[in-house]
């Protein structure tokens, strides 16, 4: 969606990483962990949000998201209907209001 | 309290070790055995908690016998997560890895046999067994790529493809789980669930007529 600059490693030396070192391995161990971790987040909060509450959880801590990625894969993504997210826009506006008053 | 190795007789090491060796070839016999140290059996009554809310998951689980249902209470609904069975590996994964109460609740649907290895226990294991953190990091992968697979399946096919693939996988779950279980964890309302059970019948009517 943008020009990208990608850190990678291939899988075979990912593998021979993990094989050189005990140290490795436990970091592979541990890194899997985030993972399964990151991805058992998203599954609770599709199961425990509604639409609403995945809008404003998800621009909570991806603020910057909405102005750089297209709406309708913003709405994919957060199993939104394209109508309901626009819709829902003003809740940020709101949100922002709300919280420069209080300061 | 008498630790796993005890089951070794009781066709809990042929599974396992076969499960095992499935994403690790090396994996002997002997490992087994030292691995099954760690590990202790839990039973389990029909609808038992295993995890409540708020508690701190201390176990790692795998089903030996029976069926147990992973939930999260949202307001007054439950919305079902997960249904293990025989062979399955079931916990909070959240509260087990970052020590915190667990929001998924775990309850037994049948009467329940589970190898569990405690939290504390895996730490020691991790260190001490010959290839401890690879077998950590390939069992996390395995349960990592089997919920993608699962969440990928629901989004690229339709409800109806979804629902008769998920029957011919796990073709006892319809019996063996209540429907309202079956079509929470599959994301289906229950009306639309029955209907597609509907559609099952007719197509055994079609193929035997």
């Amino acid at each position: 969606m943008e020009p990208c600059i990608l850190i990678g490693i291939h899988k075979g030396q990912l593998e021979d990483l993990y094989h050189s070192d005990r140290k490795w391995e436990k970091f592979g161990r541990i890194l899997t962990a985030h993972f399964l971790l990151q991805q058992e987040w998203q599954i609770l909060n599709d199961a425990r949000f509604s639409p609403r509450e995945r809008f404003l959880y998800f621009f909570e801590q991806h603020a910057s998201l909405l102005h750089r990625l297209p709406q309708k894969y913003l709405a994919s993504y957060l199993k939104i209907k394209p109508e309901t997210f626009s819709r829902m826009k003003h809740l940020l506006r709101k949100n922002h209001k709300k919280t420069n008053a209080g300061t | 309290m008498k630790d796993a190795s005890h089951y070794i007789h009781h066709g809990l090491a042929d599974a396992t070790l076969r499960n095992f060796q499935t994403f690790m070839p090396e994996f002997t016999t002997a490992d087994q055995q030292m691995l099954l140290h760690y590990c202790e059996v839990r039973k389990f009554p029909k609808k038992a908690k295993v995890v409540q809310a708020g508690e701190v998951d201390d176990y790692l689980n795998r089903v030996l016998t029976g069926r147990v249902r992973k939930y999260v209470r949202v307001h007054k609904r439950e919305q079902t997560l997960q249904l293990a069975t025989e062979g399955h590996v079931v916990h909070s994964e959240l509260s087990f890895l970052t020590r915190r109460p667990s929001l998924a609740l775990l309850e037994t649907l049948e009467p329940t046999v589970l190898v569990s290895l405690r939290y504390d226990k895996m730490e020691v294991a991790l260190e001490k067994f010959p290839h401890g953190e690879r077998l950590g990091r390939l069992i996390l992968t395995a349960m990592y790529i089997k919920k993608d697979e699962r969440r990928y399946s629901r989004a690229s096919k339709s409800l109806r493809k979804f629902f008769l693939d998920y029957r011919a996988h796990h073709p006892h779950m319809l019996q063996r789980v209540p429907q309202k279980y079956l079509a929470s964890y599959l994301n289906i309302k229950p009306e639309t669930f029955s209907r597609l059970k509907h559609l099952l019948y007719r197509r055994r009517r079609e193929t035997s007529g």
